[in-house]
């Protein structure tokens, strides 16, 4: 059967039966270059969908299918983290199965600075861009006293207001700014930049592992080595 | 005890004013006798007997080194530097204090000579520290430079441990001046200058040997309006500025040469800017104007650029607050205002900092639209021949020429501090000249020695019809130049048409009766540095008028004068403020136009004699700040009667179809319509009685007198140094 291709066409009707019929077949095809059929291993939270067939070639044996909603605008950070390292054969396990995977994403214990996934925005309206901390050599009219003499520092990215408008109000996480919206990038402006100490400190996750007297536990070599490995098991076993 | 230069002794030697009979006028100098030749590096130069060696070398191009001598200062000799060989002298000589002799043979470059320099060199850098990497002079600093061409190329320095080198305690002499005196080398340029171009004899030397240090004796503030200049005079680092001390270096900053706009003189600048930032200001020379100084108001205020400043259109929402909104909107709102405006109720109002392409584009646009009321904020009276002709309006003796003067006659003007760099001049010629003069108005100080005349208008008259017995009129009837400079904060009461003509009347009488044909008596001194070339371009001075129709809108180009206010408004006027400061203007303004500050624009300035200049862009405006006249020209265009220039060049055909002396960058155009003006003020002259009063009496009242000033924090820290000056003991 092989020898004359029929097995090939064995394939196409199961596929073409696996994706639901012809034209959602070649809808597929249009939007993914490739007819491909394989075992559904599970879905990601972004409603991605991840197959899985052997028969494939490693590397090409597993892959993702986008979830409708992200239509032409698919991109290969949608991926979630969890899924990530089965993705691309750095494990085997699936997500489900992974126990620290299973405990960082739905435990109650979760970390708090550990943030949903997000994709890659390079090149879309919400991309980030990065911004000056510096103060502005320009003092803007403070109009509202005009008694007082001290003036409003704002920081004003140099002198391009204008073009840098719309920058300034995603970079400053505080959601997307319509541009022309002035007003409102003026009152991001206006805010001042938060003062105190951060949520989470570089020494954070060292106390978690050895201790609030941590710094005399590196003092010990053969210790903090094995600490160590602990804590990196700890992001490795992730995949 | 504080000694005082010798060169102030010789030339302010005690009467300062000898009596009238015995002076001798200005130009009875004896005959000039014939020049000397002698040799510098064996090239023959000939001079005038009396002349340096040192300026004797500088005719053939050979630059002799030097600390203490400066062109304009008296010559002190004491830093040894510029020592020479001379043949036949058994010593090499010092260059600076040496007159020339015929037949003298210099070499400057001889093996005594070189070795003379080290050797100096090698002395004054024995007690000068080795700061120079934080040294604010670094790049600019003549010791830096001289040591690399002059110095010895070996140390014999050994004090490794430091202790023997001189220490000297820094004085505080205000907000302005940094002083490092450790590094002093007493060249007393500073003394030298304060206490003849500045006025202010504070500055001195005590001690002797190495114990001796230059300072105000007591600690003091260095009261003075040029002070800022000590600080370009001083060959190393020992003087500084403050404001700009560790800002930047030298050769890291762009220097765009340009115009100042704080007071009426249009003095030349070069400003200093580095990224975006106008860092400093310095003096540029020119002779016809402010030959090397800078009034510190000048110098210093250049922080105010970048504070208070508008860098968004604004528009006055239904709070009543000014929010920020795109150019479209208020563009468009402006617009509104201007079009639904009758053409009777719309005034145009220039302020003080406003440039001519703006004054010319803005007066299109209101005339265009109907409007005849364009008027500026400073009042000058049009009885007679009022404006129309320039020379009722200008400083027509020019300033350079006020040295020459003989005799000097100041009405109701604290020349001192409206405009710094005239009354150096007068000063100058004080010193120089031995220059009377006298002084009409309030007694102040001038720095020099003045006849007071008295303060009441009425002294003007009587002058003017010669019935006055007072005997600087005889004076000023036997004066061979004389100059009479009348303020123009003077004309805006009732009285000042005819204080006006009676001042024309006394200068033209002077004029008639002079040798010289060239020489102008009459000189008017404005406030501000766009008075000249908004008269020119026709604007009405003073807004009384305007403000008596009740006008519906009212669009101000930077008037921050305070004239107009909100009280002198009908309740539902729509006022347009277009400048680069958060001022008196913006407050009262519904819409705010961002304009671009003197240092951010290609703009003309006419000063006080009339002599248009031209300012370069230094920095970009701020934000969304634009050039003034590209604003005016873009609200033409919504309103719908589009001004027909779209570029500057085409702004400045404008301004020369107006007047072909806006564009004559760098000259003055002659005037000579006096006696058409003298005839024209016949019938206003009637009698005077008010007093005459200064606006700027005292040195605090100098340092903010304009919106860029206001807003600077340097000047008010001036201020407030001085009045903590003026109530200190000393």
């Amino acid at each position: 059967m092989s020898l004359i291709g029929l097995d090939k066409l064995a394939l196409l009707k199961k596929a073409i039966k696996a994706n639901g019929g012809v034209f959602r077949l070649l809808e597929k095809l249009w939007r993914m270059d490739t007819v491909k059929e394989g075992t559904l291993m599970g879905w990601d939270s972004n409603c991605n969908k991840y197959y899985e067939n052997q028969r494939y070639m490693i590397s090409r044996s597993r892959w993702v299918e986008f979830s409708p909603h992200f239509k032409w605008e698919y991109d290969a950070s949608q991926v979630t983290p969890e899924w990530f390292g089965w993705l691309h054969y750095k494990t085997d396990q699936l997500p489900c199965q992974d126990c620290a995977k299973y405990c960082l994403n739905c435990c109650s214990c979760s970390h708090r600075w550990l943030l949903p996934p997000e994709e890659n925005l390079t090149g879309t309206c919400c991309a980030y861009y990065p911004y000056s901390t510096t103060m502005s050599h320009i003092g803007l009219w403070d109009d509202s006293s005009s008694s007082s003499s001290q003036p409003i520092y704002v920081p004003l990215l140099g002198t391009g207001l204008l073009s840098e408008q719309e920058r300034l109000g995603q970079s400053s996480h505080a959601g997307p700014v319509r541009i022309g919206n002035f007003t409102r990038t003026i009152e991001l402006l206006r805010r001042r930049r938060a003062v105190g100490r951060p949520p989470t400190r570089w020494s954070d996750d060292l106390v978690k592992i050895a201790g609030s007297r941590w710094m005399r536990k590196a003092q010990g070599r053969s210790e903090w080595r094995a600490l160590g490995e602990a804590y990196v098991q700890q992001w490795t076993s992730f995949g | 005890m504080l000694r005082q230069p010798l060169t102030r002794a010789l030339a302010l030697g005690a009467p300062r004013v000898t009596p009238l009979a015995t002076r001798r006028f200005a130009d009875q100098v004896p005959a000039q006798p014939d020049k000397v030749e002698l040799f510098i590096d064996d090239k023959p130069v000939y001079v005038a007997p009396g002349t340096t060696v040192l300026q004797a070398a500088a005719q053939v191009g050979v630059e002799i080194p030097r600390f203490c001598y400066h062109e304009r200062l008296a010559v002190a000799g004491n830093c040894r530097m510029c020592l020479v060989e001379v043949e036949r002298s058994p010593k090499p000589v010092a260059a600076c204090a040496m007159p020339v002799m015929k037949g003298m043979r210099v070499k400057t470059n001889s093996d005594l000579t070189r070795k003379a320099r080290e050797g100096v060199m090698e002395f004054l850098l024995v007690n000068h520290p080795l700061d120079c990497p934080i040294c604010d002079q670094g790049g600019e600093c003549d010791l830096q430079d001289q040591s690399m061409a002059f110095g010895s190329d070996k140390s014999r320095f050994t004090d490794i441990h430091f202790s023997g080198k001189r220490a000297v305690e820094d004085k505080d002499v205000g907000p302005l001046i940094k002083t490092i005196m450790t590094r002093c080398i007493h060249c007393t340029r500073c003394i030298r200058f304060a206490s003849e171009v500045a006025g202010v004899d504070d500055f001195g030397t005590t001690g002797r040997g190495s114990d001796m240090q230059v300072g105000t004796y007591v600690e003091k503030m260095f009261l003075s309006e040029l002070s800022g200049n000590i600080i370009d005079l001083c060959p190393v680092g020992a003087l500084t500025s403050k404001p700009y001390s560790f800002a930047a270096r030298p050769w890291e900053t762009r220097r765009i040469e340009s115009v100042d706009v704080l007071d009426p003189l249009g003095s030349n600048i070069v400003v200093t800017t580095r990224t975006n930032e106008v860092l400093r200001i310095l003096p540029r020379t020119n002779e016809e104007i402010n030959e090397e100084w800078l009034s510190d108001k000048s110098r210093f205020a250049c922080d105010g650029l970048k504070r208070q400043r508008l860098v968004t259109p604004m528009l006055k929402d239904s709070r009543g607050n000014l929010t920020p909104v795109e150019w479209e909107d208020a563009m468009v709102a402006a617009a509104r205002a201007l079009r639904d405006c009758p053409s009777d109720k719309l005034v145009v109002v220039a302020g003080a900092l406003a440039d001519a392409e703006a004054l010319v584009a803005l007066k299109d646009l209101a005339n265009r639209l109907g409007a005849e009321r364009a008027c500026t904020e400073h009042y000058f009276p049009l009885d007679g021949a009022g404006t129309d002709l320039r020379s009722s309006y200008l400083l027509n003796t020019k300033i350079a020429n006020v040295e020459q003067a003989d005799m000097v006659l100041l009405i109701g003007t604290n020349v001192r501090f409206e405009a710094p760099l005239l009354n150096a001049r007068i000063r100058k010629a004080f010193i120089q000249r031995d220059t009377d003069v006298a002084f009409i108005g309030p007694k102040v100080d001038l720095t020099y020695d003045y006849m007071h005349v008295g303060d009441s208008a009425s002294i003007v008259k009587d002058l003017a019809s010669g019935s006055s017995s007072h005997p600087v009129l005889k004076r000023l009837e036997q004066a061979k130049r004389p100059v009479v400079i009348l303020g123009a904060d003077q004309l805006q009461g009732a009285e000042g048409a005819a204080l006006l003509a009676h001042t024309q009347e006394l200068a033209l009488r002077l004029q008639d009766k002079l040798a010289d044909p060239e020489w102008k008596v009459l000189n008017v001194l404005q406030r501000t540095a766009s008075q000249v070339a908004a008269l020119d371009i026709g604007y009405q001075p003073g807004v009384g008028k305007a403000l008596e129709a009740g006008p519906k809108v009212v669009y101000l180009l930077g008037a921050d004068g305070g004239v107009i206010t909100r009280e002198n408004l009908p309740k539902d006027a729509v006022v347009i403020y277009q400048g680069h400061h958060g001022d008196a203007g913006a407050e009262i303004a519904d819409i705010v136009l961002p304009g671009a500050a003197y240092t951010e624009k290609r703009a003309t300035y006419v000063n006080a004699e009339g002599r248009a200049q031209q300012t370069l862009p230094a920095v970009t405006p701020p934000g969304k700040a634009r050039e003034d006249w590209k604003i005016i020209r873009a609200l033409s265009e919504v309103v719908g009667e589009p001004l027909p220039y779209d570029n500057l060049d085409e702004v400045r055909a404008r301004l020369a179809e107006v007047s072909p002396a806006l564009v004559t960058y760098g000259d003055v155009q002659p005037n000579n319509y006096f006696a058409q003006a003298r005839a024209l003020a016949q019938s206003l002259k009637q009698p005077v009685s008010g007093k005459l009063d200064v606006q700027l009496k005292t040195l605090e009242d100098f340092f903010m007198t304009d919106p860029i000033s206001r807003a600077s924090p340097t000047m008010a820290k001036c201020v407030q140094a001085v009045i903590k000056q003026k109530s200190s003991p000393y």
